[in-house]
Protein backbone atom coordinates (compact mmCIF):
# COMPACT_ATOMS: atom_id res chain seq x y z
CA UNK A 1 0.00 0.00 0.00
CA UNK A 2 2.76 2.38 1.04
CA UNK A 3 4.82 1.32 -1.94
CA UNK A 4 1.81 2.00 -4.12
CA UNK A 5 1.47 5.54 -2.76
CA UNK A 6 5.20 6.10 -3.11
CA UNK A 7 5.24 4.84 -6.68
CA UNK A 8 2.27 6.93 -7.71
CA UNK A 9 3.55 10.13 -6.13
CA UNK A 10 7.26 9.79 -6.90
CA UNK A 11 7.12 11.19 -10.47
CA UNK A 12 5.31 14.31 -9.25
CA UNK A 13 7.75 14.91 -6.40
CA UNK A 14 10.59 14.26 -8.81
CA UNK A 15 9.37 17.00 -11.15
CA UNK A 16 8.64 19.47 -8.34
CA UNK A 17 12.11 18.85 -6.92
CA UNK A 18 13.71 19.99 -10.15
CA UNK A 19 11.37 22.95 -10.50
CA UNK A 20 12.49 24.20 -7.09
CA UNK A 21 16.11 23.22 -7.69
CA UNK A 22 16.20 25.47 -10.74
CA UNK A 23 15.19 28.49 -8.67
CA UNK A 24 16.83 28.19 -5.24
CA UNK A 25 20.03 30.19 -4.74
CA UNK A 26 23.04 27.87 -4.88
CA UNK A 27 26.50 29.37 -4.71
CA UNK A 28 29.96 27.84 -4.84
CA UNK A 29 32.80 30.15 -3.88
CA UNK A 30 30.51 33.16 -4.34
CA UNK A 31 29.62 32.13 -7.89
CA UNK A 32 26.15 31.01 -8.94
CA UNK A 33 25.78 27.36 -9.86
CA UNK A 34 24.91 27.07 -13.54
CA UNK A 35 21.50 25.45 -13.81
CA UNK A 36 20.24 24.30 -17.19
CA UNK A 37 16.52 24.12 -17.94
CA UNK A 38 16.22 20.86 -16.04
CA UNK A 39 12.53 20.92 -15.21
CA UNK A 40 11.56 21.62 -18.83
CA UNK A 41 13.81 18.79 -20.01
CA UNK A 42 12.53 16.33 -17.42
CA UNK A 43 8.88 16.95 -18.19
CA UNK A 44 9.50 16.93 -21.95
CA UNK A 45 11.37 13.64 -21.79
CA UNK A 46 8.75 12.06 -19.58
CA UNK A 47 6.05 13.08 -22.04
CA UNK A 48 8.10 11.49 -24.83
CA UNK A 49 8.56 8.28 -22.87
CA UNK A 50 5.07 7.99 -21.50
CA UNK A 51 2.52 10.59 -22.58
CA UNK A 52 -0.13 9.00 -20.36
CA UNK A 53 1.87 9.54 -17.17
CA UNK A 54 0.90 13.13 -16.53
CA UNK A 55 -2.58 14.34 -17.22
CA UNK A 56 -3.04 17.75 -18.87
CA UNK A 57 -4.11 19.15 -15.51
CA UNK A 58 -0.76 18.23 -13.93
CA UNK A 59 1.17 19.67 -16.87
CA UNK A 60 -0.78 22.87 -16.31
CA UNK A 61 0.22 22.87 -12.62
CA UNK A 62 3.88 22.14 -13.41
CA UNK A 63 3.95 24.97 -15.93
CA UNK A 64 2.32 27.37 -13.49
CA UNK A 65 4.87 26.51 -10.83
CA UNK A 66 7.75 27.06 -13.22
CA UNK A 67 6.41 30.44 -14.28
CA UNK A 68 5.33 31.64 -10.84
CA UNK A 69 8.80 31.07 -9.42
CA UNK A 70 10.77 32.37 -12.35
CA UNK A 71 8.98 35.07 -14.21
CA UNK A 72 6.32 37.74 -14.16
CA UNK A 73 4.24 36.14 -16.91
CA UNK A 74 2.41 32.94 -16.01
CA UNK A 75 1.10 30.46 -18.53
CA UNK A 76 3.71 30.20 -21.29
CA UNK A 77 5.38 27.07 -19.93
CA UNK A 78 2.00 25.39 -19.34
CA UNK A 79 0.97 26.03 -22.93
CA UNK A 80 4.25 24.54 -24.15
CA UNK A 81 3.85 21.43 -22.04
CA UNK A 82 0.26 20.95 -23.21
CA UNK A 83 1.21 21.38 -26.86
CA UNK A 84 4.11 18.93 -26.48
CA UNK A 85 1.84 16.42 -24.77
CA UNK A 86 -0.77 16.75 -27.47
CA UNK A 87 1.81 16.33 -30.25
CA UNK A 88 3.15 13.20 -28.61
CA UNK A 89 -0.31 11.74 -28.05
CA UNK A 90 -1.29 12.41 -31.67
CA UNK A 91 1.65 10.43 -32.90
CA UNK A 92 4.56 9.02 -30.85
CA UNK A 93 6.91 9.75 -33.76
CA UNK A 94 6.36 13.47 -33.48
CA UNK A 95 8.85 13.98 -30.69
CA UNK A 96 10.68 10.71 -30.30
CA UNK A 97 12.03 8.25 -32.81
CA UNK A 98 14.09 5.08 -32.93
CA UNK A 99 17.14 7.07 -33.86
CA UNK A 100 18.15 8.93 -30.71
CA UNK A 101 19.87 11.67 -32.70
CA UNK A 102 16.57 12.62 -34.26
CA UNK A 103 14.95 12.83 -30.82
CA UNK A 104 17.87 14.98 -29.67
CA UNK A 105 17.54 17.36 -32.61
CA UNK A 106 13.79 17.70 -32.11
CA UNK A 107 14.33 18.46 -28.45
CA UNK A 108 16.98 21.06 -29.32
CA UNK A 109 14.63 22.84 -31.69
CA UNK A 110 11.69 22.80 -29.30
CA UNK A 111 13.77 23.96 -26.35
CA UNK A 112 15.26 26.75 -28.47
CA UNK A 113 11.78 27.90 -29.46
CA UNK A 114 10.59 27.67 -25.86
CA UNK A 115 13.51 29.65 -24.45
CA UNK A 116 13.17 32.30 -27.15
CA UNK A 117 9.42 32.73 -26.66
CA UNK A 118 9.72 32.65 -22.86
CA UNK A 119 12.42 35.27 -22.46
CA UNK A 120 11.35 37.40 -25.37
CA UNK A 121 7.78 37.69 -24.07
CA UNK A 122 9.03 38.44 -20.57
CA UNK A 123 11.32 41.11 -21.95
CA UNK A 124 8.71 42.72 -24.18
CA UNK A 125 5.69 42.50 -21.90
CA UNK A 126 7.07 42.91 -18.40
CA UNK A 127 10.41 44.54 -19.26
CA UNK A 128 12.28 41.89 -17.27
CA UNK A 129 16.00 42.01 -17.84
CA UNK A 130 18.04 38.84 -18.14
CA UNK A 131 21.54 37.85 -19.06
CA UNK A 132 21.74 36.61 -22.67
CA UNK A 133 25.04 34.91 -21.89
CA UNK A 134 23.58 32.93 -19.02
CA UNK A 135 20.45 31.98 -20.93
CA UNK A 136 22.60 30.81 -23.84
CA UNK A 137 24.85 28.83 -21.48
CA UNK A 138 21.83 27.20 -19.85
CA UNK A 139 20.36 26.32 -23.24
CA UNK A 140 23.61 24.75 -24.49
CA UNK A 141 23.99 22.77 -21.27
CA UNK A 142 20.36 21.64 -21.45
CA UNK A 143 20.89 20.32 -24.97
CA UNK A 144 24.21 18.69 -24.03
CA UNK A 145 22.79 17.01 -20.93
CA UNK A 146 19.72 15.76 -22.77
CA UNK A 147 21.09 12.19 -23.22
CA UNK A 148 21.82 11.88 -19.50
CA UNK A 149 18.37 13.16 -18.55
CA UNK A 150 16.88 10.84 -21.17
CA UNK A 151 18.54 7.78 -19.69
CA UNK A 152 17.41 8.71 -16.17
CA UNK A 153 13.81 9.30 -17.20
CA UNK A 154 13.84 6.23 -19.42
CA UNK A 155 14.72 4.05 -16.45
CA UNK A 156 12.22 5.77 -14.17
CA UNK A 157 9.33 5.77 -16.64
CA UNK A 158 9.95 2.10 -17.48
CA UNK A 159 9.86 1.19 -13.82
CA UNK A 160 6.71 3.17 -13.10
CA UNK A 161 4.99 2.07 -16.29
CA UNK A 162 5.65 -1.54 -15.30
CA UNK A 163 4.20 -0.84 -11.90
CA UNK A 164 1.11 0.88 -13.33
CA UNK A 165 0.51 -2.05 -15.67
CA UNK B 1 -19.94 -8.59 -32.70
CA UNK B 2 -19.96 -5.25 -34.55
CA UNK B 3 -21.59 -2.36 -32.76
CA UNK B 4 -23.97 -0.31 -34.84
CA UNK B 5 -23.58 3.40 -34.15
CA UNK B 6 -26.43 5.59 -35.29
CA UNK B 7 -25.82 9.22 -36.21
CA UNK B 8 -27.67 10.12 -32.99
CA UNK B 9 -25.26 8.02 -30.92
CA UNK B 10 -22.31 9.55 -32.69
CA UNK B 11 -23.62 13.04 -31.90
CA UNK B 12 -23.87 12.11 -28.21
CA UNK B 13 -20.33 10.76 -28.03
CA UNK B 14 -18.33 12.57 -30.67
CA UNK B 15 -14.78 11.21 -31.18
CA UNK B 16 -13.09 14.58 -31.25
CA UNK B 17 -14.42 15.75 -27.88
CA UNK B 18 -13.47 12.81 -25.73
CA UNK B 19 -12.50 13.17 -22.08
CA UNK B 20 -8.84 13.77 -22.86
CA UNK B 21 -9.57 16.47 -25.44
CA UNK B 22 -12.00 18.26 -23.15
CA UNK B 23 -9.42 18.27 -20.40
CA UNK B 24 -6.72 19.45 -22.81
CA UNK B 25 -8.90 22.23 -24.19
CA UNK B 26 -9.88 23.38 -20.72
CA UNK B 27 -6.26 23.44 -19.61
CA UNK B 28 -5.20 25.41 -22.67
CA UNK B 29 -8.02 27.89 -22.12
CA UNK B 30 -7.05 28.26 -18.47
CA UNK B 31 -3.40 28.80 -19.46
CA UNK B 32 -4.34 31.48 -21.95
CA UNK B 33 -6.61 33.29 -19.53
CA UNK B 34 -3.97 33.10 -16.81
CA UNK B 35 -1.41 34.43 -19.30
CA UNK B 36 -3.63 37.39 -20.17
CA UNK B 37 -4.35 38.10 -16.51
CA UNK B 38 -0.67 37.97 -15.56
CA UNK B 39 0.22 40.29 -18.47
CA UNK B 40 -2.30 42.78 -17.11
CA UNK B 41 -0.51 42.48 -13.73
CA UNK B 42 -3.57 41.32 -11.89
CA UNK B 43 -3.16 41.68 -8.12
CA UNK B 44 -4.46 38.13 -7.71
CA UNK B 45 -1.36 36.71 -9.43
CA UNK B 46 0.98 38.81 -7.44
CA UNK B 47 -0.59 37.48 -4.24
CA UNK B 48 -0.71 33.96 -5.65
CA UNK B 49 2.98 34.09 -6.50
CA UNK B 50 3.96 35.01 -2.96
CA UNK B 51 1.55 32.50 -1.47
CA UNK B 52 3.09 29.76 -3.62
CA UNK B 53 6.57 30.86 -2.55
CA UNK B 54 5.52 30.90 1.11
CA UNK B 55 3.92 27.49 0.79
CA UNK B 56 7.05 26.15 -0.90
CA UNK B 57 9.42 27.45 1.79
CA UNK B 58 10.02 24.09 3.51
CA UNK B 59 10.84 22.42 0.18
CA UNK B 60 13.07 25.30 -0.88
CA UNK B 61 14.94 25.15 2.44
CA UNK B 62 15.37 21.39 2.25
CA UNK B 63 16.79 21.61 -1.29
CA UNK B 64 19.06 24.60 -0.64
CA UNK B 65 20.42 23.53 2.78
CA UNK B 66 22.75 20.69 1.66
CA UNK B 67 24.30 22.96 -0.98
CA UNK B 68 24.67 25.73 1.59
CA UNK B 69 26.54 23.40 3.94
CA UNK B 70 28.72 22.16 1.12
CA UNK B 71 29.52 25.71 0.01
CA UNK B 72 30.36 26.72 3.60
CA UNK B 73 32.66 23.71 3.82
CA UNK B 74 34.44 24.70 0.60
CA UNK B 75 34.80 28.30 1.81
CA UNK B 76 36.16 27.05 5.13
CA UNK B 77 38.81 24.94 3.36
CA UNK B 78 39.66 27.94 1.20
CA UNK B 79 39.97 30.16 4.28
CA UNK B 80 42.21 27.61 6.01
CA UNK B 81 44.68 27.83 3.15
CA UNK B 82 45.09 31.57 3.53
CA UNK B 83 44.57 31.74 7.30
CA UNK B 84 48.00 33.16 8.14
CA UNK B 85 47.89 35.98 5.57
CA UNK B 86 44.26 36.73 6.39
CA UNK B 87 45.17 37.00 10.04
CA UNK B 88 47.74 39.72 9.30
CA UNK B 89 45.22 41.68 7.20
CA UNK B 90 42.51 41.33 9.84
CA UNK B 91 44.82 42.49 12.61
CA UNK B 92 45.66 45.62 10.62
CA UNK B 93 41.97 46.20 9.86
CA UNK B 94 41.12 45.72 13.51
CA UNK B 95 43.61 48.39 14.51
CA UNK B 96 42.16 50.84 11.96
CA UNK B 97 38.61 50.14 13.10
CA UNK B 98 39.55 50.78 16.72
CA UNK B 99 40.74 54.26 15.74
CA UNK B 100 37.54 54.86 13.74
CA UNK B 101 35.44 53.62 16.64
CA UNK B 102 37.04 56.12 18.98
CA UNK B 103 36.30 58.88 16.47
CA UNK B 104 32.74 57.65 16.10
CA UNK B 105 32.22 57.78 19.86
CA UNK B 106 33.36 61.38 19.85
CA UNK B 107 30.99 62.28 16.97
CA UNK B 108 28.12 60.48 18.66
CA UNK B 109 28.53 62.52 21.82
CA UNK B 110 28.89 65.75 19.86
CA UNK B 111 25.80 64.86 17.79
CA UNK B 112 23.83 64.17 20.93
CA UNK B 113 24.86 67.54 22.40
CA UNK B 114 23.92 69.39 19.20
CA UNK B 115 20.54 67.64 18.95
CA UNK B 116 19.85 68.59 22.54
CA UNK B 117 20.72 72.19 21.85
CA UNK B 118 18.52 72.29 18.75
CA UNK B 119 15.83 70.19 20.48
CA UNK B 120 15.69 67.74 17.56
CA UNK B 121 13.91 64.40 17.73
CA UNK B 122 15.54 61.68 15.70
CA UNK B 123 13.40 59.00 14.12
CA UNK B 124 15.51 55.92 13.77
CA UNK B 125 14.54 52.60 12.20
CA UNK B 126 12.14 50.60 14.33
CA UNK B 127 13.61 47.14 13.79
CA UNK B 128 16.06 45.10 11.78
CA UNK B 129 14.74 41.81 10.44
CA UNK B 130 16.80 38.91 9.16
CA UNK B 131 15.48 36.94 6.22
CA UNK B 132 16.65 34.35 3.75
CA UNK B 133 16.89 34.44 -0.02
CA UNK B 134 14.35 31.93 -1.35
CA UNK B 135 14.28 32.40 -5.12
CA UNK B 136 17.19 33.63 -7.23
CA UNK B 137 16.77 32.75 -10.91
CA UNK B 138 20.10 31.97 -12.56
CA UNK B 139 19.19 33.59 -15.89
CA UNK B 140 18.40 36.91 -14.26
CA UNK B 141 21.48 37.71 -12.15
CA UNK B 142 21.36 40.93 -10.17
CA UNK B 143 17.82 41.61 -11.34
CA UNK B 144 15.54 40.63 -8.49
CA UNK B 145 15.17 37.95 -5.86
CA UNK B 146 12.56 36.74 -3.38
CA UNK B 147 13.06 36.70 0.39
CA UNK B 148 11.02 35.10 3.15
CA UNK B 149 9.85 38.32 4.81
CA UNK B 150 6.62 40.07 3.95
CA UNK B 151 3.74 42.24 5.14
CA UNK B 152 3.20 40.12 8.24
CA UNK B 153 6.76 40.93 9.36
CA UNK B 154 6.10 44.64 8.99
CA UNK B 155 7.85 45.21 5.66
CA UNK B 156 6.84 48.04 3.36
CA UNK B 157 7.69 48.96 -0.21
CA UNK B 158 11.16 50.57 -0.50
CA UNK B 159 12.51 49.10 2.73
CA UNK B 160 16.25 48.65 2.33
CA UNK B 161 17.67 45.15 2.02
CA UNK B 162 21.31 44.65 2.88
CA UNK B 163 23.83 42.09 4.05
CA UNK B 164 26.95 42.35 6.21
CA UNK B 165 28.81 44.23 3.46
CA UNK B 166 26.23 46.76 2.38
CA UNK B 167 23.03 47.45 0.48
CA UNK B 168 21.88 44.92 -2.08
CA UNK B 169 18.44 46.23 -2.97
CA UNK B 170 15.06 47.43 -1.83
CA UNK B 171 11.61 45.89 -1.44
CA UNK B 172 9.67 46.19 -4.70
CA UNK B 173 6.63 43.96 -4.19
CA UNK B 174 5.06 42.55 -1.05
CA UNK B 175 3.33 39.32 -0.23
CA UNK B 176 2.08 38.21 3.16
CA UNK B 177 5.20 36.23 4.12
CA UNK B 178 7.53 36.79 1.19
CA UNK B 179 8.51 39.69 -0.97
CA UNK B 180 10.41 40.65 -4.08
CA UNK B 181 13.65 42.60 -3.80
CA UNK B 182 14.71 44.93 -6.60
CA UNK B 183 18.47 44.53 -6.75
CA UNK B 184 20.75 47.53 -6.71
CA UNK B 185 22.20 46.44 -10.05
CA UNK B 186 18.82 46.19 -11.77
CA UNK B 187 18.51 48.88 -14.45
CA UNK B 188 15.18 49.98 -12.93
CA UNK B 189 16.85 50.72 -9.60
CA UNK B 190 17.66 54.40 -9.00
CA UNK B 191 18.63 55.49 -5.51
CA UNK B 192 19.84 58.77 -3.98
CA UNK B 193 23.35 58.67 -2.56
CA UNK B 194 26.06 60.90 -1.20
CA UNK B 195 29.83 60.60 -1.41
CA UNK B 196 31.44 60.39 1.99
CA UNK B 197 34.44 62.68 1.54
CA UNK B 198 33.58 65.03 -1.31
CA UNK B 199 29.98 65.34 -0.01
CA UNK B 200 28.37 65.23 -3.48
CA UNK B 201 24.70 64.25 -3.71
CA UNK B 202 23.60 62.37 -6.79
CA UNK B 203 21.74 59.25 -7.95
CA UNK B 204 23.02 55.85 -8.98
CA UNK B 205 21.30 53.56 -11.43
CA UNK B 206 21.88 49.83 -11.82
CA UNK B 207 23.80 48.70 -14.91
CA UNK B 208 24.19 44.89 -14.80
CA UNK B 209 27.52 44.68 -12.88
CA UNK B 210 28.08 48.26 -11.79
CA UNK B 211 26.24 51.46 -10.93
CA UNK B 212 25.98 54.45 -13.24
CA UNK B 213 26.18 57.98 -11.91
CA UNK B 214 23.12 60.13 -12.64
CA UNK B 215 22.36 63.84 -12.13
CA UNK B 216 25.88 64.86 -11.17
CA UNK B 217 27.33 67.76 -13.15
CA UNK B 218 30.98 67.11 -12.60
CA UNK B 219 31.57 63.44 -11.77
CA UNK B 220 35.31 64.09 -11.94
CA UNK B 221 35.06 65.84 -8.57
CA UNK B 222 34.51 62.46 -6.89
CA UNK B 223 37.58 60.90 -5.32
CA UNK B 224 38.79 57.49 -6.43
CA UNK B 225 37.72 54.66 -4.04
CA UNK B 226 35.55 57.09 -2.12
CA UNK B 227 32.73 55.39 -0.22
CA UNK B 228 29.18 56.10 -1.40
CA UNK B 229 26.32 56.00 1.11
CA UNK B 230 22.56 56.23 0.83
CA UNK B 231 20.80 59.45 1.74
CA UNK B 232 17.30 60.02 2.95
CA UNK B 233 16.42 62.25 0.00
CA UNK B 234 12.66 62.84 -0.19
CA UNK B 235 12.22 60.67 2.88
CA UNK B 236 12.22 57.33 1.11
CA UNK B 237 15.48 55.77 2.24
CA UNK B 238 17.52 55.50 5.34
CA UNK B 239 20.74 57.43 5.19
CA UNK B 240 24.18 56.03 5.86
CA UNK B 241 23.96 52.54 4.34
CA UNK B 242 27.07 51.69 2.30
CA UNK B 243 26.31 51.30 -1.40
CA UNK B 244 29.72 51.09 -3.03
CA UNK B 245 32.88 52.97 -3.90
CA UNK B 246 33.92 55.22 -6.76
CA UNK B 247 35.91 53.57 -9.52
CA UNK B 248 37.86 56.01 -11.69
CA UNK B 249 40.25 53.45 -13.16
CA UNK B 250 38.44 53.11 -16.49
CA UNK B 251 37.36 55.77 -19.02
CA UNK B 252 33.96 56.06 -17.40
CA UNK B 253 33.53 56.94 -13.73
CA UNK B 254 31.29 54.35 -12.14
CA UNK B 255 30.31 53.11 -8.72
CA UNK B 256 31.29 49.57 -7.82
CA UNK B 257 28.83 48.04 -5.38
CA UNK B 258 30.40 46.60 -2.26
CA UNK B 259 27.80 43.96 -1.37
CA UNK B 260 26.94 40.98 -3.56
CA UNK B 261 23.95 38.68 -3.17
CA UNK B 262 26.30 35.70 -3.02
CA UNK B 263 27.96 37.10 0.15
CA UNK B 264 25.36 35.40 2.27
CA UNK B 265 22.10 33.49 1.92
CA UNK B 266 20.77 35.66 4.73
CA UNK B 267 19.82 39.32 4.34
CA UNK B 268 18.63 42.03 6.69
CA UNK B 269 15.83 44.49 6.16
CA UNK B 270 15.48 47.83 7.86
CA UNK B 271 11.86 48.41 8.78
CA UNK B 272 11.03 51.99 9.63
CA UNK B 273 8.61 54.83 9.02
CA UNK B 274 8.44 56.74 5.80
CA UNK B 275 7.01 60.25 5.42
CA UNK B 276 5.30 59.37 2.16
CA UNK B 277 4.73 56.37 -0.08
CA UNK B 278 5.18 56.57 -3.83
CA UNK B 279 5.64 53.72 -6.28
CA UNK B 280 9.04 54.22 -7.95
Amino acid sequence: MQYQIFSKSFPYFFVFFFIFFENVPIHFFEEDLIKPFISFSMIYIWICQDSEKFRPFWLLIFGFFCDLLQSEIVGITSIFFLIVCHLQKKSPDNLSSNDFKETWIKFSIISLVYVFVYYFSNYIISNTSFSIGRVFTCLILTILFFPIFFIIIDKLSYRFKKFDE
Amino acid sequence: MAVYKSSFTRALKPNVLNKYMIEMLCCILISISVLIASVQKNIFFQDLKYNVVSFSKPFIFSIAKPFEYFNNFLLYIDDLKSAHDQNKVLKKQNHEFRILLNEKDFYEIENHRLKKILELESKDYTKKLVGRILIDPYARPNSSLTIDLGKKDGLKINDIVFNENGMIGRIEELGETSSKVLMLLNENSVIPVISKESKKSFFVQGDVNQLKIKHLENSGSLLNNEVILTTDAAGYFKSGIIVGHVDKNNDEIIIQPIAKKSDSIYVSVLVYDFKDFVDW
